[in-house]
């Protein structure tokens, strides 16, 4: 069962379902062909930036980032990150097919409370960099945490691994994972249905049949 | 347990499903002894919410029985009645700590596909398609409610799930549509839509000190309703048009000329229409061109006396034409909507009906099991037997 719902959770195609949705009106359907942003070219640096504000203060943001380990609680396609010592770490990804990307990582700059930046070892199977700030926006307005990522993604084999593993919108995947970063610093947990009940006609109707397609 | 799932456009299906689980440390289960088939229900049987899945358990409007409880839930223990409010909100976030439940940030999972439709999500909804967050809803012998200590209210003893069920949504979507009207004491309040939403908004009109509420359907029984609970006169918009007026008339003659100083939209998008408007927006909504039907909308903009107020409580999803624009801008009118804040209305509504100051059981017209799911959507959407509000017993 609980398989099951994970399948159809992460089989839901949310582009094709704002594309449906869009459909209801040509208005919408322009406004979304010209909003989408082509996909990014395989092997191709991928740069990521995103922004949220968290209603914590900022020094205990940065002290939940800066403790690395908790990275898996809010980016889901890692499996698990082992701080080795005050600079180095070992991360390791999860892909479909129980595939893994694993790396090390240093701390190249350590600000506290402001700037921690980070970037992977050489060898390592996806070379990445990242950087995050966090700034006070004044009372009762939170944190501003602004995320840069890049990475280079690996020719061949490993590339469609990887394709895979973020899928075909790292854009999304970024800002879904500040979206949990903030779910679990406000409120203690990440939002989910995962493992709720559910009727007859999925998955296997799903994506055949939803209403308000106008095809 | 047995559930009311989504089957497509108007079908719906009563089914066995496994039993909800604590997902969150903060959940309950809830036993549902009483649930109700809101309007916005009709808006996902008739297929105008997009992203139901077939299988999606429905219903938002419900209330039982705690029978689990999470370990970090604080205010709750087992046995405890709730009333559970239809928006799902964390209570932590920007928007919560405004009071703005229904716009919280930490609920909706599918927040991203919110987003690319509406630019932000809003808080999820039970049962109310995935966009919404795809939470299985309250038409189910039991459901699982996250932010346990946020949302639900226990309800004292000595008051029966027919007084206090409307609390889960329609009675505090009738208060906000009231107070969102911005009513000053001694204004008329002209309200669209004589369903339980519309009702609650005339009954809480006169709670914020109208002088005068109008209610405006099609349905007779309705209008009875609003006239005998609701102290409201009322217009019934067909036989209207027999006479050949139009409601911006009656309305206009009914306010020496005004208008009436606060209009509140109680239809949505599913507005039945009349003239020529209703063929247009039939057409274009048919062919998908247009995705909501504003014909009370645009009627109250019309209506509404110059520097007053539009308070939309009706649900509108999409995209609408013709927006009368013009009128709201060069009549100087305030526009207030969106989903109900539940949560910062049901302690004090609670306490009213509980001192017998409101009365919620009014709109109630027919009573049902869970299994005749089917049958009560039909009876609520086409106002069978003078149907205004059906509830359904597991
Ligand atoms: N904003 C929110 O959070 C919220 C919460 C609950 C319900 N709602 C919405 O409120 C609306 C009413 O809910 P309800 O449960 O009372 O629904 P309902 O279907 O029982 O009532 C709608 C009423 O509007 C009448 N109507 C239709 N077209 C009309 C028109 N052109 N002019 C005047 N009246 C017209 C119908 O005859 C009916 O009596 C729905 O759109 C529902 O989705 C919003
Ligand atoms: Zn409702
Ligand atoms: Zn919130």
């Amino acid at each position: 069962m609980r398989e099951e719902l994970k399948t159809r959770e992460s089989s839901t195609n949310w582009a094709s379902v704002a594309s449906r949705i869009a459909a209801m009106a040509l208005v919408g359907t322009a406004a979304y062909v010209l909003l989408r942003k082509p996909l990014a070219r395989a092997n191709a640096p991928v740069r990521l930036t995103r922004s949220i504000t968290v209603m914590r203060p900022r020094e205990e943001v940065y002290r939940f980032w800066r403790d690395l380990s908790n990275l898996p609680r809010f980016m889901e396609h890692l499996e698990k990150v082992t701080v080795l010592d005050d600079k180095r770490s070992r991360w390791v990804a999860k892909g479909p097919a129980e595939m893994r990307l694993e790396w090390e990582a240093e701390i190249t700059q350590d600000r506290p409370g402001e700037r921690l930046a980070w970037r992977s070892l050489p060898g390592s199977e996806l070379p990445n960099w990242g950087v995050v700030h966090f700034q006070d926006l004044g009372p009762q307005r939170g944190t501003l945490v602004q995320l840069e990522m890049m990475y280079e993604p690996p020719a061949g084999h490993l590339g469609v691994t990887l394709a895979k593993l973020i899928g075909q919108n790292p854009e999304q995947q970024v800002a879904n994972d500040l979206r949990r970063l903030q779910q679990v610093l406000e409120t203690g947990h990440a939002a989910t249905t995962e493992g709720q009940p559910v009727g007859k006609g999925q998955p296997a109707e799903q994506g055949r049949k939803v209403e308000g397609s106008s095809t | 347990m047995k559930a009311v799932t989504w089957q497509g456009v108007g079908r719906l299906g009563v089914e066995s499903v496994p039993d909800p689980l604590l997902l969150r440390p903060d959940d309950v289960i809830v036993r549902t002894t009483l649930a109700t088939v809101c309007g916005s229900d009709l808006h996902i049987y008739d297929g105008f919410i997009p992203t139901m899945q077939h299988g999606d358990i429905i219903g938002h409007e419900f209330m039982g029985e705690v029978v689990e409880v999470g370990p970090e839930v604080r205010h709750l223990e087992k046995g405890d009645r709730v009333v559970v409010p239809a928006v799902i909100a964390c209570g932590a976030c920007f928007f919560c700590k405004k009071e703005l439940y229904s716009l919280c940030e930490n609920t909706n999972p599918n927040a991203h596909a919110a987003e690319q439709v509406y630019g932000h999500s809003g808080a999820a909804i039970f049962g109310y398609s995935h966009l919404f967050g795809g939470y299985a809803g309250g038409f189910a012998e039991y459901v699982r409610v996250p932010h346990a200590d946020v949302g639900p209210v226990k309800v004292p003893e000595g008051l029966s799930d027919e007084q206090v069920l409307f609390i889960s949504d329609a009675l505090p979507t009738g208060y906000q549509a009231a107070l969102f009207a911005e009513i000053e004491p001694g204004d008329t309040v002209a309200v669209w839509g004589a369903g339980a939403v519309g009702l609650f908004s005339m009954k809480c009109a006169w709670l914020l000190g109208a002088g005068r509420v109008i209610a405006i359907d099609q349905d007779e029984q309705r209008l009875e309703l609003a006239r005998r609970h609701c102290q409201a006169e009322t217009v019934n918009f067909r036989s209207l048009e027999h006479d050949g007026q139009t409601i911006v008339e009656r309305l206009r003659d009914m306010t020496g000329g005004r208008g009436p100083d606060r209009c509140i939209d109680a239809v949505g998008m599913e507005a039945h229409g009349t003239g020529f408007g209703r063929l247009y927006d039939e057409i274009k909504t048919r062919l998908k061109l247009e995705s909501d039907r504003p014909f009370a909308l645009r009627q109250a903009i019309q209506a509404c006396r110059k520097g007053g107020t539009v308070s939309v409580i009706g649900v509108y999803g999409g995209l609408i034409d013709k927006f009368n624009i013009g009128a709201a801008f060069n009549k100087g009118l305030t526009l207030r909507m969106g989903q109900l804040h539940a949560q910062r209305y049901v302690g004090m509504l609670l306490e009213k009906v509980s001192k017998g100051e409101l009365d919620a059981t009014f709109p109630i017209t027919h009573r049902m099991s869970l299994e005749e799911a089917p049958r009560a959507f039909e009876t609520f959407k086409n106002h069978h037997d003078g149907c205004c509000r059906v509830v359904l017993r597991p």
